[in-house]
């Protein structure tokens, strides 16, 4: 049984690997995982999912002004990007990148359309 | 940067086997001589991460959510054989607190750490004071490599 789930885990990571949720740093995280650990991933990842969640409603406070401050949502997503990297969640990051560059043509639309869907999708797995 | 390479460092390649065995050594040194180390970082998932990679090299680690509270740490006299700054944080950033740390006299390894890009920013951070700089993510790999290029710092 135990077998089993370890397969079915080891299954699905390697299905976020082929959709490019995740990349090569998550094999980091796992291998500081041990006996002396045993949880570690799962706690970081929790911790990430609640840190996340919490930019999540402020990126959300700023896109609902009228005029966004962008410079504010920067500082947000450089703290998203930078967690996501360590964690190898690469589609979060990825998302945080593509943000960055409509920020800077402060395309408020292009935020949107591009990279907040993303985000959501990949905060949700 | 502030290296202290000796010209009698030996030329070993990077990825040989002589280079393979100072990995071992950097690795016993540390838990033999329970070093310390202080993760500087704003972000609780990057502290964490941090955190375990060097504990997992057998460091014993301490944490703090931004500069000024390194300064602080510091100021009360607690020392750290390695400190691993992040760049961009609330209330006291890590170039500013880098340059306090070097004023007060402070010798540790501080190792700066940034997803920051920019060449003008990282130029900034490491005129403040680091001893070596490492680009987010940080790996095991990246972290050896650093503590190698720095060994006689900790191997006096």
């Amino acid at each position: 049984m135990a077998e089993r789930c370890r397969q079915m885990l080891k299954s699905f990571v390697q299905s976020l690997y082929d959709e490019g949720m995740l990349d090569l740093q998550f094999a980091q995280l796992q291998a500081l995982q041990d006996a002396s650990n045993p949880s570690f991933v799962a706690d970081v990842i929790k911790l990430f999912c609640q840190d996340t969640e919490k930019i999540i409603m402020e990126l959300n406070k700023y896109l609902s002004e009228r005029v966004v401050d962008f410079q504010g949502m920067d500082s947000y997503v450089h703290q998203l990007k930078g967690s996501s990297s360590s964690i190898g969640a690469q589609l979060i990051k990825t998302a945080c990148n593509e943000f960055r560059q409509a920020c800077d043509s402060n395309c408020r639309k292009g935020w949107k359309k591009v990279s907040f869907p993303m985000v959501l999708e990949g905060h949700s797995v | 940067m502030n290296k202290d390479i000796s010209s009698s460092r030996p030329s070993t390649s990077r990825f040989s086997t002589s280079r393979n065995v100072m990995k071992e050594d950097i690795e016993n040194f540390v838990r033999k001589n329970r070093l310390t180390a202080l993760v500087v970082d704003d972000n609780c998932v990057n502290r964490a991460y941090h955190k375990a990679l060097l504990n997992n090299l057998g460091f014993e680690c301490q944490e703090v959510g931004n500069g000024q509270d390194a300064v602080a740490l510091c100021r009360d006299k607690a020392f750290f054989d390695v400190i691993l700054m992040d760049l961009e944080m609330p209330i006291m950033d890590g170039s500013e607190a880098t340059r306090m740390l070097r004023e007060m006299g402070v010798r540790s390894i501080v190792i700066g750490v940034t997803s920051h890009t920019e060449e003008w920013e990282i130029r900034e951070f490491i005129e403040a004071g680091l001893d070596e700089f490492q680009q987010k993510p940080l790996t095991r790999e990246k972290l050896i490599s650093v503590l190698y290029e720095l060994y006689e710092r900790l191997f006096p």
